[in-house]
């Protein structure tokens, strides 16, 4: 799978009003992954996206699709983007089908096969002639990615997809975003202000607070980049008091919890510092009967901590 | 060129299958037949009034009021005006009668020419009459019709009603002719055109003319209501067009941004004004469709109603001190697209509103505004003697009475509108164009 950027943001800078909403913002988004653009309310997740899809203008920086600049080459720029802004709004009135023909004619698609295949990617084939006024809010949504994918784009960006969906439409999206992005090689962009939902979806997240773009991380990253980039274990022993006394490595701390003890270690070397701790467990006379790795830090305590840290004032407009 | 046509048949589809959209197609309907009612209820009115007339007071009547009150006064000359009225009620002469108008005019002759007119009244005698016309006429133009009528043997009476009329508006226009004197003036010209008209008609035969049908006032109700006495009035209903492409036009725009559906249109990989165009586009013929539609809705609403009689009666009209024969439904189509120029003149300013303020309410509330209260305003200041009120948007709008010279300001050409016209259009599409380029979404 080639893994080129897709959308490539640099240097982007947005006002409006007064308001200084996006400070030199730099990401980049590959084929074949599912981009998590994370970021508390009002960080600037939706501004950059509507700018990135042509809804606003910016005020300076370079953003490109598939190597087309989105201002210079706005038309082949676009003809690779797909995506839904804010809520899938369509035409109430017009049936499933007709609000798909509408994008379709505006894209210069007549082929009614790639239709079919994008209502059936989606799962609505069966109610795809009822009018939209009788959809679910997840039909809706679904809908919405049928429409954005119908052209075949590169580049496929949804704000915030799983807004209003029930556990079971969260499911059935996130499965029809994965099979694009890895089975397809689309680049997905998906923006949320919920760690919990990118963690099972993404396989890398950009982090934006307060207008400013903290990282960029794989997910690997993200879930060993603990505070103070410590890793925690937890041992089971036969002797919990006499193993503390027995551990005395620098760098890592040792606490009993419900008899186990728990094992905070750098993460760097987190692996070598665990094996001298088994070892001098063993070697202390301590019967060792787990150890294993704690999920230490929930991803969204991460995520909290890190646009706490990032600004300090992830309020804006 | 393909996708711009894709976008055009996008917003075509938007449009009709809109609830609403349906709702204003079916008012097309409506005021066609609607039209056609209301001239069908003028028709019955004004029928029943002259039967009330004929029916309780008939002319019997009147003459024995007019010879019991000779008797009590007693005026110079009154024995024999007496027997000219008891003559009328033997032969039972109604108004329309010639003897009628003959017995009246008894009493500005003198007593030789009185009896003479009186056995012409007695004998049913109307060449005896147009000879005694000719010889008591005081001027050249008043003989022309009696000697006409002489000449051609057109009897006065109600078999040759239509032929009397035209030699009647003649004898009326020759007369004017005469009293105008020798300088050339429009009202000299307008006399001359009724002569040459008038003169073609008894030449060709023609007695209909739906020229003097473009006012439904002016309709001769005892011949009936031909086709083209209610059909020449379909023009007004043009301004139900312009009502629903207002509502259509202020839509266009401003709803895409109230449905939200804006940003769906936006991230297409097509740019801003193309869109733009593509609904502009999808206004202007959508009008002209509708307006298409509505003439062709009139002729079965009409006929269906009326009857097709005279159906073929051309529209005559001189030009040039020639006449010229026009097929009716060519002229109503001449109508139809003047009228058409007000639809589109407002649609665009609808639509202009709708781009720049994005709200439908406030674009349809400001087109139906500006085009009831445009033309008032329009004529309150060109009566106050506002001269430049002539640069106004609704001073140009009627260009079909400009041409026939009928504006309310002077020396006002239809170039000149038409200028003005365009200039305006110009200002409208620029404002849309910016207001949706140019905005953020």
């Amino acid at each position: 799978m080639d893994k080129e950027a897709v959308l490539s943001i640099k240097g982007l800078n947005k006002t409006l009003g007064k308001k200084h909403i996006l400070h030199d913002i730099d990401m980049q988004c590959l084929g074949g992954e599912v981009f998590g653009f994370l970021g508390p309310n009002g960080a600037g997740k939706t501004t950059t996206i509507k700018i990135v899809v042509g809804l606003l203008s910016l005020d300076s920086g370079e953003i490109s699709v598939c190597g087309h600049d989105i201002i210079k080459e706005f038309e082949p720029a676009m003809a690779n983007v797909g995506g839904i802004v804010e809520n899938p709004e369509m035409y109430k009135y017009l049936t499933g089908r007709e609000n798909l023909m509408q994008y379709a004619r505006m894209r210069g698609i007549t082929d009614e096969k790639r239709i079919a295949e994008v209502v059936g990617m989606v799962r609505l084939s069966n109610r795809i002639n009822e009018k939209v006024s009788k959809y679910s809010l997840g039909m809706r949504q679904r809908l919405g990615v049928a429409q954005a994918l119908i052209h075949r784009p590169r580049l496929l960006i949804l704000d915030e997809p799983t807004n209003g969906l029930d556990p079971q439409g969260i499911k059935e999206l996130r499965d029809v975003l994965k099979h694009i992005a890895h089975e397809e090689g689309v680049c997905v962009v998906v923006s949320s202000h919920l760690m919990s939902e990118m963690e099972l979806m993404c396989d890398r997240v950009g982090i934006i607070s307060g207008g400013k773009m903290i990282g960029t991380y794989s997910m690997e990253q993200l879930i060993n980049q603990n505070i103070g980039g410590m890793a925690e274990y937890v041992i089971e022993t036969d002797n919990a008091e006499k193993a503390v006394s027995l551990i005395d490595l620098p760098d890592t701390t040792v606490k009993q919890e419900d008899g186990n003890l728990i094992v905070r270690v750098p993460a760097d070397a987190e692996r070598e510092i665990i094996a001298a701790v088994n070892a001098k467990l063993v070697r202390g006379g301590a019967s060792l009967y787990t150890v294993h790795r704690k999920d230490n830090k929930k991803l969204e305590d991460v995520f909290i901590t890190l646009t706490e840290n990032g600004e300090g004032d992830g309020q804006i407009g | 060129m393909a996708r711009f046509f894709g976008l055009v048949k996008n917003e075509y589809i938007k449009i009709l299958k809109k609830l609403s959209t349906k709702i204003l197609l079916g008012l097309i309907v409506i005021s066609a037949f609607g039209l056609s009612l209301i001239a069908l209820v003028a028709e019955k009115t004004s029928q029943a009034e002259m039967e009330y007339f004929s029916d309780d007071y008939s002319a019997v009547d009147e003459y024995e009021e007019q010879i019991s009150w000779l008797e009590q006064t007693k005026p110079e000359g009154y024995e024999i005006q007496i027997k000219a009225y008891q003559a009328l009620i033997d032969c039972d002469a109604g108004y329309e009668d010639w003897r009628c108008a003959a017995a009246e005019e008894i009493s500005e002759l003198d007593a030789a020419q009185a009896s003479e007119l009186l056995i012409y009244i007695k004998t049913n005698d109307w060449r005896g009459y147009c000879s005694l016309k000719i010889r008591t006429a005081s001027s050249e133009s008043e003989k022309w019709g009696y000697q006409y009528r002489l000449d051609h043997g057109i009897d006065m009476s109600e078999k040759f009603d239509k032929q009397n009329a035209l030699i009647d508006k003649i004898d009326e226009a020759k007369m004017g002719l005469e009293y105008a004197g020798s300088e050339e003036s429009a009202e000299k010209s307008a006399y001359e055109d009724t002569v040459t008209l008038g003169m073609y008609q008894l030449e060709n035969e023609i007695y209909e003319n739906t020229a003097d049908m473009t006012n439904i006032m002016n309709m001769d109700l005892r011949n009936g209501v031909r086709f083209f006495n209610v059909f020449m009035q379909t023009p007004m209903l043009v301004t139900v067009i312009s009502m629903i492409m207002i509502i259509i036009a202020g839509g266009s725009v401003a709803s895409e941004f109230h449905q939200g559906t804006i940003k769906f249109l936006l991230i297409n990989p097509v740019k801003r004004w193309k869109i733009l165009m593509s609904k502009y586009f999808t206004v202007i013929t959508m009008g002209y469709i509708l307006t298409v539609l509505l003439f062709v809705l009139c002729i079965p609403a009409v006929g269906i109603i009326h009857g097709f009689a005279g159906i073929n009666d051309p529209y005559l009209y001189v030009a040039d001190g020639e006449v010229q024969s026009m097929n009716s439904f060519l002229y109503a189509v001449r109508a139809f697209a003047i009228a058409s120029v007000e639809t589109v003149v407002m649609a665009t300013f609808a639509f202009a509103i709708s781009s720049l303020i994005r709200s439908s309410a406030l674009a349809v509330g400001a087109g139906v505004f500006m085009m009831f209260a445009g033309n008032t305003i329009v004529m309150v200041l060109s009566q106050l003697g506002v001269d430049w009120a002539r640069y106004f948007l609704f001073a140009n709008t009627d260009l079909l009475a400009i041409s026939q010279g009928n504006s309310m300001f002077p020396q006002h050409t239809v170039g000149f509108a038409v200028a003005v016209l365009i200039a305006h259009m110009a200002v409208f599409i620029l404002t849309a164009w910016d207001g949706f380029t140019k905005k953020s979404v």
